[in-house]
C-alpha cells in the first residue's frame, strides 16, 4: 500500500511521468535535467517529485560526493522510478492519453 | 510620505542589490557592490521604520512605538539568525566551483524559511546542486526566480504532509 494516494494529478506531474517513462533504465534523473527536458519551471518540477515520492512512485538518493567533486559541482539528488510508480504511471498515461502516447528511448 | 518614500527606495536599492549579486557570478567586486547597495537599503528600511516608529511615539504614546518597535526588531533579528543557521547546515562550499558559493546558500536559506525545519537542508542541497548545472547569469537568475516562485506551494505541500503526518 503506497503511504498517500493521489487524488489528482497535474499536467506538470504527468510530464515528469513521462520523461521518467521515456527512459526506464536511467536512474540519474535530477531536477535540473527533468527542468530541460520537461521545459517546466524548477520550482514546479521540485513540487512534483516531492509529490510523487510521497506516493511512493520515486525513489531518490544523493550522488556519490566524489563523482561531484571530480566535476567541480554539489552533488545532485538522483531519481528514479519504483515498481509501484511504472506501474501506475503507465495506467495513468494510458488513461490520460488514450493512443495518443508513444514511449521512445532518448537518442 | 515621510515613510512611504523611503520604503520605496528601500525596495529599489534591495533589488537592485539582489539582481547584481546574482548577477555577480563569484566576482568578489562585485558581490562587494551589490552587498554594499543591499546595506544601504536596509539603512534606509530601518530609517523610515525608526521615523514611522518616533511619529508613533509622537501621536499613540510610549506603549505603542514600544511594542511596534521590539516587533519589529525581533522580526529581522529570528529572521537572519534563522537563515544563518540554515546556510550553516548546507553543505560546504570546498567542493564547488568558484561561482557556488555561500551566496547561492544564504538565498536559498532565506526561500528554506517557508519549509518545515526538517525539510530545509534537504531543499538547500538540492537546489544548489541543480544551480551547478547553470553556466550563464540568465540561467541562474531563471532557475532561482521559478524556485522563488514554486516554493510557497511546496512549502504548503509540507507543512500539509507534516500535520497529516503527526495526526
Amino acid at each position: 500500500m503506497p503511504p498517500d494516494r493521489p487524488q489528482r494529478v497535474t499536467l506538470p506531474t504527468l510530464q515528469i511521468l513521462a520523461a521518467f517513462m521515456s527512459n526506464l533504465s536511467r536512474d540519474d534523473w535530477y531536477g535540473r535535467a527533468l527542468s530541460i527536458h520537461t521545459g517546466l519551471g524548477s520550482g514546479t518540477v521540485l513540487q512534483c517529485l516531492y509529490r510523487l515520492e510521497n506516493w511512493g512512485w520515486l525513489e531518490s538518493r544523493w550522488e556519490d560526493r566524489e563523482v561531484a567533486t571530480r566535476d567541480g559541482r554539489p552533488p545532485r539528488r538522483f531519481y528514479w522510478l519504483t515498481g509501484l510508480g511504472q506501474r501506475e504511471a503507465t495506467a495513468l498515461l494510458a488513461e490520460r492519453f488514450s493512443g495518443n502516447l508513444r514511449f521512445a528511448p532518448e537518442a | 510620505l515621510l515613510t512611504d518614500l523611503p520604503g520605496l527606495a528601500a525596495f529599489g536599492l534591495l533589488l537592485h542589490g539582489g539582481i547584481e549579486w546574482i548577477r555577480s557570478g563569484g566576482d568578489l567586486a562585485r558581490v562587494q557592490n551589490a552587498r554594499n547597495v543591499m546595506i544601504l537599503g536596509l539603512l534606509v528600511l530601518f530609517a523610515s521604520f525608526v521615523v514611522e516608529d518616533a511619529g508613533l511615539f509622537l501621536f499613540a504614546g510610549v506603549g505603542a512605538a514600544a511594542v511596534v518597535a521590539f516587533a519589529g526588531v525581533a522580526c529581522v533579528a529570528g529572521f537572519f539568525l534563522s537563515v544563518r543557521e540554515t546556510a550553516a547546515r548546507a553543505p560546504k562550499s570546498s567542493n564547488r566551483p568558484a561561482r557556488m558559493t555561500v551566496d547561492d546558500a544564504w538565498l536559498l536559506g532565506c526561500l528554506a524559511r517557508f519549509l518545515p525545519a526538517a525539510e530545509r537542508s534537504r531543499f538547500v542541497a538540492e537546489a544548489q546542486g541543480n544551480l551547478g548545472d547553470c553556466e550563464h547569469w540568465w540561467q541562474r537568475v531563471d532557475h532561482l526566480a521559478c524556485l522563488a516562485l514554486g516554493t510557497p506551494r511546496l512549502a504548503w505541500m509540507m507543512w500539509r504532509e507534516n500535520r497529516r503526518g503527526r495526526v
